[in-house]
């Protein structure tokens, strides 16, 4: 194994760690936030990648229309988590959690079956936009244009909530509900908006993830089952509800991930369950945790 | 009333037995797989009801008992050996995971579930050489005494028998009731002095050994196994079955199981969108019948004695 060989690998795991962490962020955001886990955050994902499929069939194949679309198909996808939540979600809070999540994954078996319906059961693919094919050379080693993309996507991600969290009103309170609810309530102010707007962010989030990575894999209405669990187990070495946390272990991930193909070809899908599970049993409350 | 019940209960079993007599070979696979259905249910409500552990993966201990089975027959292996075997490794998996596992709650005991879980089924899926990866391993032998289809389903009927009448004895032992105290508020439970770290382990591996035994079940039933029955899907639906059901009453799980089984079979022959079906169910369930059909069933009975009392 030599230097370049270990650089890009090493790149290509950061480009997938950002990733992970553009589905990981919505979903610890929800998690924060509603304190529970949405089952339906992978089906979101899906509705993302097959939005994308749908919009660049209608707007061409250009670099911008590609853009464009990924925009436009992670907005769709806000727009159904606003009408899951003001339709379904609204009327379990206060109720028990195992409540909420099994609605969430009501809409798992919902989405999966109306995506086969609308789409059919093939797999479809997204050409890559000409800015992203090629690739970069970088101290020897190459790394595909796309990943970049990842990257990018990555660092937007981070950014954007670090303003909504810090910067605006709405983000404070966020964070106020997510460490102390009643005491939220207790000063008077409306959580409920606030738990809308967690879920608006997250599924956006997850829209998008599935709008980019939508040229790289093949867009099936199985696509979620699989990604959903890893996201899940970035989310839970995190820290639930922990966004820096996860953004930690969504690069540990990656990162491990890409070397696992490296080392173990053969049990490269093991890799992150083992992460997750070493993780979960030696700092059982997140990586972060005190 | 209590004793109607039980008679009740008795011509049901009786029927159950006397099935094959009047019904088909396809009707007869049908009420196998939900009797296997209903002890998988029923071991995952021990923990999820009762114990108040979220446990999102059950089908793990229901999938590594049928390839303990499995892998020992297919290595000539005794086949009784095996199906006692099956139940043991699932315990031994139950064990070392609750070790983990009742030092976390809520949510993340949740998470860990999933985590090792599907450890346990990417193992499975990949080591190809061993367990057969995607394939599975079809065929599987059984005993001589289990060669027709009639002596498989009245197998099947009376493993889930004995399985739910044991379940039942220890539900209403006193163990049974410190599960159920732990399961309803922690904090009370262990100030009366209950230890429940070990009480919820205790549970765990119980339930482990149910799902177990429900493995070997599922081997009778469908003589095939394959890494679907392990994979998160598997629990997710058992536990849409038990919510359907109802989590808070002993039966739920096992009428889940009856329309869950059902309304699956009769669909399938319709439509092939049964996911579509059952996400409908659940959200209907989840948004206005969130005990359960057994739960609510019995919400209205009990509203009744009360109003009657009012009366009187």
């Amino acid at each position: 194994m030599d230097l370049s060989t270990v650089v890009s690998y090493l790149l290509i795991g950061i480009s997938r760690g950002m990733f992970y962490f553009v589905l990981a962020a919505g979903l610890t955001l929800i998690l924060g936030v509603l304190k529970i886990i949405n089952f339906a955050h992978g089906s979101l994902y899906m509705l993302g990648a097959f939005f994308m499929y749908t919009l660049i069939g209608i707007m061409g194949k250009g670099t911008g229309a590609f853009f464009l679309s990924a925009a436009a198909a992670a907005i769709a996808v806000g727009f159904i988590s606003l009408a899951i939540e003001q339709l379904f979600l609204k009327h379990l809070y206060g109720k028990e959690h195992l409540m909420q999540m099994l609605l969430t994954y009501s809409l798992v078996l919902i989405f999966g079956d109306s995506i086969e319906m609308i789409w059919g059961t093939g797999y479809h693919t997204v050409a890559m936009p000409k800015l992203l094919t090629g690739s970069y050379s970088f101290l020897g080693a190459y790394i595909a244009k796309f990943y970049l993309l990842f990257l990018i996507s990555g660092l937007l991600t981070v950014i954007l909530l670090w303003l909504y969290l810090y910067k605006t009103k709405l983000g404070k309170i966020a964070r106020a509900v997510a460490t102390n609810r009643s005491m939220v309530d207790a000063l008077g102010i409306n959580a409920d908006a606030t738990f809308m707007y967690a879920f608006i962010i997250g599924g956006i989030l997850a829209g998008l993830g599935g709008a980019i990575a939508s040229p790289a894999v093949n867009i099936t209405s199985q696509m979620g089952d699989s990604i959903i669990i890893k996201v899940f187990l970035v989310v839970t070495v995190g820290g639930l509800g922990n966004i820096w946390g996860s953004l930690i272990a969504a690069l540990i991930f990656g990162i491990s991930e890409s070397f696992g193909v490296l080392i173990f070809p053969r049990f490269e899908l093991v890799v992150p369950f083992v992460i997750a599970a070493i993780a979960l049993i030696l700092r059982p409350r997140g990586i972060l945790s005190k | 009333m209590r004793f109607d019940k039980k008679i009740g209960m008795l011509l049901i079993i009786t029927a159950a037995f006397l099935a094959p007599l009047v019904l088909g070979s396809y009707s007869i696979l049908v009420l196998s797989e939900i009797f296997v259905t209903a002890l998988f249910a029923l071991s995952l409500n021990f923990v999820l009801g009762y114990g108040g552990m979220l446990q999102f993966h059950q089908a793990v201990f229901l999938g590594v008992s049928a390839y303990a089975y499995a892998l020992f027959v297919l290595h000539n292996g005794s086949l009784i050996v095996g199906a006692i075997l099956g139940p043991i490794i699932a315990v031994l998996f139950g064990t070392v995971m609750g070790v983990f596992l009742v030092r976390l709650s809520g949510i993340y005991f949740g998470m860990l579930t999933l985590a090792l879980g599907q450890l346990v089924w990417a193992v499975v899926f990949r080591w190809y050489s061993f367990t057969g990866g995607g394939n599975g391993i079809p065929s599987i032998p059984l005993p001589g005494f289990l060669s027709t289809s009639t002596e498989r389903y009245e197998a099947t009927l009376i493993i889930f028998l004995v399985s739910a009448f044991l379940l039942y004895k220890i539900i209403n032992s006193p163990f049974g009731l410190l599960l159920r105290a732990t399961g309803e508020n922690d904090t009370r439970a262990e100030s009366i002095g209950a230890n429940t770290k070990t009480i919820r382990l205790a549970g765990l591996i119980l339930s482990s050994f149910f799902a177990g035994i429900s493995g070997i079940s599922y081997v009778i039933y469908s003589q095939s196994v394959s890494p679907d029955i392990l994979y998160w899907k598997k629990s997710a639906e058992i536990l849409v079955i038990c919510l359907v059901g109802g989590i808070y009453t002993f039966s739920g799980p096992i009428i889940g199981s009856v329309v869950i089984v059902l309304i699956t079979t009769i669909a399938s022959q319709y439509t092939e969108h049964i996911a579509f079906i059952l996400g409908i169910i659940l959200l209907v369930s989840v948004l206005f019948m969130p005990e359960g059909i057994v739960g609510s069933i019995k919400k209205r009975i009990g509203d009744r004695i009360a109003a009657d009392k009012k009366y009187k």
